[in-house]
């Protein structure tokens, strides 16, 4: 009897200690009703916490009767639970009425050195080269991210490839993500919500890439009605609407659009004795709408399309035998168009469904007129296309228990050569291959006695190539000891595998990206890595401290001795690379943050060492990757001098890249012509470094409002590399500093060694004014009437 | 034409913003080591050239007329080797197929060595010319070559295909270039065979009725890894921004103790034809 009694108030207790109930629902501004990522839901009483996820949503149990609310920037709510049932509770939070005099970037500090996040604000102070902040720029004053050379978007991510990283756009992957060679990024800041990055610990429900994730989320569009924003700066013109169509349909619009292109035709047009036209440049344009159907789902429709474009055409209108019209166009962007179906089915359980299209292509356009050959064009193409679902389900089962699961299905068509000619004889060559990729993803979030948090999970699935088939899993553990005033300790291993390889072809602005599909002769690539870190706030967050260190093994990898691919040399492709490489990378991660006050920024350092080995480079042996850098130091600093005036700096330090130097010379024999010539005699590859590479960016930011108008503007003035340093971008040897590199038919010469540096000291500017529906009134016309639909 | 006006742009753009500048004149001394040059054709004469390396900083590089040559076929018999001028030597022997010679060279108490194989000569058991096969980015018709030859299964094989273009009569020839460059790995069929795409025509339709011959040379391993280490060294060669990222690599060389290529070819030539439509 005894016993029976016992195990009734056993179970009575654990039952009643169990009694929780599930709140969820999103975070949204009360007063634009846009999403808001990283809000925090605590329930002080038992010390339980969460946060919202990149939709917006959040789900926590609790057994108390209240939960709190709060983000930077928003007035904290408390919100009252009813315990009777399940809730869901979407919550809009108010914008502090007063603008704050310091600057507020984050409440908490990161937890893993793995994982990065950026907010719109932050980007914002970033000094950049066009004067306007630029997204994947900024990533790079992160330790353990730098940029594959001077100006350029492309990143190297702990050590890895450029064509390892993924970046999804609102869930759906963008393929190419540059504007002029790399100099700006596609990525509108007008429209961009929030940035995270993960050099590892992904998700589960993430993969295809080896190296990062960087899960970029877009606004919504203001429900408070319309407004926008236009810009103008040495690069581009740049123009944001944004506004509702109906009380649950928000849109948001952006694009930009190169000046110089024009300037340049003008220019060729007037210049004497010069017979063609030559324009260069961009544009791209987002569009983004959400249907909230109702409280608890969502449905968003995302589009995008960039280019950039290199155009000679010639001036000559007169044909003959001599002279030909010849019209020259290098277009090379990405088209994206997704859907997305965001859903609370219950209050323990969220769905968030994506169908998406994303390609890339590269194009060369000639056509050529002449007295013999008449209306003749040809094409050279190389392009990816990519069509996805990806569906997430999350599932709050208890309260230390969630479980993310995930169906992800991906049909990649590779079409690296594409070539047509039309004319007088018709012809076309393509080479296309299909890939399609299936995995299941599954991931369980633990916490245990209040100071562990863990995940463990794995990505499962196939690759179907051309002709042959792989499977993969790819495990994921994370784990996380609070011990509060001591700081985070985090453990972090993860596979990865990648089954598209990206062909570059450096220093070349307009055939830059080439991506090509893993095969039976081509296999797939993997990774594997492991980090460990310590992170820790002070003075209530005021400060952060990250320190980590890892260990990343890349298996598979490709690579190629040429490097320089032309569209028409994309026939043979197979034949030009180099197969089952072998990467190691290992490095350690410091970063100090100042997160809010009159004054804001961060020191970073990364220490690495990045190693390859391919069987038929170097004679087998392992040698530095071509972009080893062991040291690299960003410092940040931003100062808020008065509600109007801001002036950040950034400094930057890397070690010089890797060169393979020139020990001596020989004499070779031409083997088609048996000529003897001289030839150089080089050093173990990448055995020397180039100079240290360091610059200085200061940025000026002014805000104010017209007079006339009582428009918001802002002026942005910048200058990079504010010492002028000349920082090497190649070297090269020669007999004088002449662009005109000697040649051994010309004769033996005593030989020096030379750089050329890409960038001196550059200053720029960009104007922007904000407006609403109120301040623009044509004659008879109103567009605060048409945009409310009134008569 | 249209890459030149490409590459002529970008350059124009990006010279604008960029420095010159040196960064070092004086270089460390480099041990001088005996360099070897000889590519030993089936059915000629060898020819040797034996020179010296050097440093950066050296204005010139030193031919060798005193080297003593001492080189062995596969029947032990030394071949003689007279000297020409600027390091060139040329012995009487005329080279046939499967010979092997052995080499080794001593100047001032300095010696090199190497080895090289003249490999069988490959049959030819297809060849044509297919005119107006394809189109180029100019819209001109261009022909095509189709050929097949013997494979041996029992040994790894290298090939160079060479394409001879004569004028009307054969009298003259027009152009030679290299077309192919082929190994029979991972071949399990006794013919391999080959299509490759020839762009010479500046009109359609031939109009000038070329002929064409195929030459296969069936080249030893040393000279299939120094004919692909030289396509890869020339890339790097003369580093500029369309090509900056091109990491140098050195020429292959089966010189022990010394720098430069011992090898050598076989080859066979196919009849002159006409190309058909």
């Amino acid at each position: 009897m005894l016993k029976v009694q016992f195990v009734i108030l056993f179970t009575l207790s654990v039952l009643l200690a169990n009694s929780q109930v599930t709140v969820s629902g999103y975070v949204y501004d009360a007063e634009t009703n846009e999403a808001i990522i990283g809000a925090n839901i605590v329930d002080s009483v038992n010390s339980n916490g969460t946060s919202t996820n990149s939709q917006a949503y959040y789900s926590i149990k609790t057994n108390s009767t209240e939960l709190k609310v709060s983000f930077i920037g928003y007035e904290t709510q408390i919100i009252k639970i009813n315990q009777s049932q399940n809730n869901i509770q979407n919550i809009y939070l108010k914008p502090l009425a007063y603008q704050l005099d310091e600057v507020v970037i984050r409440v908490e500090s990161d937890k893993t050195v793995n994982v990065a996040k950026l907010e719109l604000k932050e980007i914002e102070q970033i000094p950049s080269l066009t004067a306007q902040p630029d997204v994947v720029k900024s990533t790079q004053i992160l330790p353990g991210i730098q940029s594959q050379s001077e100006a350029s978007s492309l990143l190297v991510v702990r050590g890895g490839d450029p064509g390892q990283n993924l970046f999804i756009l609102d869930n759906t992957p963008l393929i190419y993500v540059n504007h002029l060679g790399g100099f700006m990024s596609v990525f509108n800041p007008d429209i961009i919500n929030n940035i995270t990055i993960y050099k590892s610990g992904f998700p589960a429900k993430f993969g295809g890439k080896l190296s990062s994730i960087i899960d970029i989320t877009q606004r919504s569009g203001s429900a408070n009605g319309f407004k926008g924003s236009f810009g103008i700066g040495l690069t581009d013109v740049n123009l944001s609407l944004e506004g509702k169509f109906t009380d649950k349909i928000t849109y948001i619009f952006t694009t930009r659009k190169t000046l110089f292109d024009v300037l340049m035709i003008a220019a060729s047009g007037l210049s004497d004795g010069g017979d063609y036209f030559i324009s260069y440049g961009f544009h791209d344009v987002n569009f983004k709408s959400v249907w909230k159907i109702n409280s608890r789902n969502t449905i968003s429709m995302n589009l995008f399309q960039g280019d950039d474009y290199l155009k000679i055409w010639n001036k000559k209108d007169d044909l003959d035998l001599f002279n030909s019209k010849i019209k020259a166009n290098n277009i090379w962007g990405s088209l994206m168009g997704a859907v997305s179906w965001n859903s609370i089915i219950s209050p323990k359980i969220f769905i968030k469904t994506n169908i998406s299209y994303s390609g890339y292509r590269v194009k060369d356009l000639q056509s050529f007129n002449n007295s013999i050959n008449q209306g003749f064009k040809n094409k050279f193409e190389s392009k990816v296309q990519e069509i996805s679902l990806n569906s997430v389900w999350s599932f709050n089962l208890m309260r230390n228990w969630t479980l993310i699961g995930g169906l992800h299905l991906s049909h990649f068509i590779y079409t690296p050569y594409d070539y047509r000619v039309l004319g007088k004889e018709n012809y076309y060559e393509v080479l296309s291959e299909e890939i399609n990729n299936s995995s299941i993803s599954l991931s369980n979030k633990f916490k245990f006695f209040k100071f562990i948090e863990t995940e463990l999970g794995a990505r499962v699935g196939n690759y179907f190539l051309s002709n042959s088939k792989e499977f993969f899993i790819e495990p994921r553990f994370d784990i996380n000891f609070n011990f509060n005033k001591l700081g985070v300790i985090n453990f972090n291993y993860m596979q990865v595998s990648q089954a598209s390889h990206l062909l570059i072809s450096s220093g070349n602005i307009y055939v830059n990206e080439i991506w090509i599909p893993s095969c039976k002769d081509i296999p797939v690539s993997s990774s594997l890595q492991k980090s460990l870190s310590w992170s820790k706030g002070f003075y209530d967050n005021m400060f952060s401290l990250n320190i980590g260190v890892y260990d990343k093994e890349l298996y598979n990898l490709i690579t190629s001795e040429k490097n320089v691919y032309y569209l028409s040399e994309l026939e043979n492709w197979k034949q030009s690379i180099e197969t089952g490489g072998v990467g190691k990378v290992y490095g350690l991660e410091f970063m100090f943050k100042k997160n809010c006050g009159k004054w804001t920024g961060l020191i970073s350092y990364h220490l690495s060492k990045s190693t390859r080995k391919f069987n038929n480079i170097n004679d087998g042996k392992e040698y530095l990757y071509e972009y080893n850098r062991p040291h690299d130091v960003s410092i940040f600093i931003n100062r808020k001098i008065n509600k109007k005036l801001s002036l950040s700096l950034v400094w930057n330090y890397q070690s010089g890249l890797p060169i393979t130097p020139v020990l001596g010379r020989q004499n070779v024999v031409d083997p088609h012509t048996n000529e003897i010539y001289e030839a150089f005699i080089y050093g173990e590859r990448n055995s020397s470094k180039m100079k240290d590479y360091h610059r200085l960016d200061i940025g000026l930011k002014y805000e104010t409002i017209s007079k006339k108008r009582k428009l918001k503007t802002v002026w942005t003035f910048s200058i990079y590399n504010a010492y002028n340093r000349q920082n090497p971008y190649l070297y090269y040897y020669n007999n004088n500093s002449s662009p005109e590199i000697h040649r051994p038919e010309n004769g033996f010469a005593k030989l020096n060694l030379y750089q050329i540096s890409f960038f001196p000291i550059l200053p720029s500017v960009s104007y922007k004014v904000y407006f609403g529906k109120e301040d623009i009134n044509f004659k008879g016309f109103s567009l605060k009437k048409w945009l409310n639909f009134e008569e | 034409m249209q890459k030149t006006l490409l590459i002529f742009a970008f350059l124009i753009i990006l010279f604008s913003s960029s420095c010159r500048k040196l960064v070092q004149d004086e270089f460390e001394d480099f041990n001088s080591k005996i360099t070897i040059n000889s590519i030993i054709v089936q059915d000629e004469q060898i020819h040797l050239h034996v020179s010296l390396t050097s440093g950066l900083d050296a204005y010139e590089l030193s031919n060798v007329n005193n080297a003593n040559i001492e080189m062995y076929n596969q029947d032990s018999v030394l071949l003689n080797f007279n000297y020409v001028e600027k390091g060139h030597y040329i012995s009487d022997y005329i080279a046939k197929e499967n010979d092997e010679f052995y080499l080794k060279v001593n100047v001032n108490n300095s010696i090199v060595s190497s080895s090289c194989f003249i490999p069988d000569r490959v049959n030819i058991s297809e060849f044509h010319i297919i005119e107006n096969a394809w189109v180029d980015n100019e819209g001109v018709l261009q022909p095509k070559i189709n050929f097949s030859i013997i494979n041996d299964l029992s040994k790894d094989l290298f090939f160079e295909a060479y394409i001879m273009i004569y004028d009307e009569n054969v009298t003259e020839v027009i152009e030679e270039y290299p077309v192919l460059f082929f190994d029979n790995f991972e071949l399990e069929k006794d013919i391999i065979s080959k299509s490759v795409k020839i762009s010479h025509h500046f009109y359609s339709n031939n109009i000038n009725n070329y002929k064409y011959q195929l030459i296969i040379k069936s080249v030893d391993s040393n000279y299939y890894k120094y004919v692909k280490s030289f396509e890869n060294y020339n890339l790097s060669r003369f580093p500029d921004f369309s090509n900056a990222g091109i990491v140098p690599t050195n020429l292959f060389s089966n010189i022990n103790n010394g720098y430069g290529i011992f090898c050598g070819y076989s080859q066979t030539l196919s009849d002159i034809k006409a190309p058909i439509d």
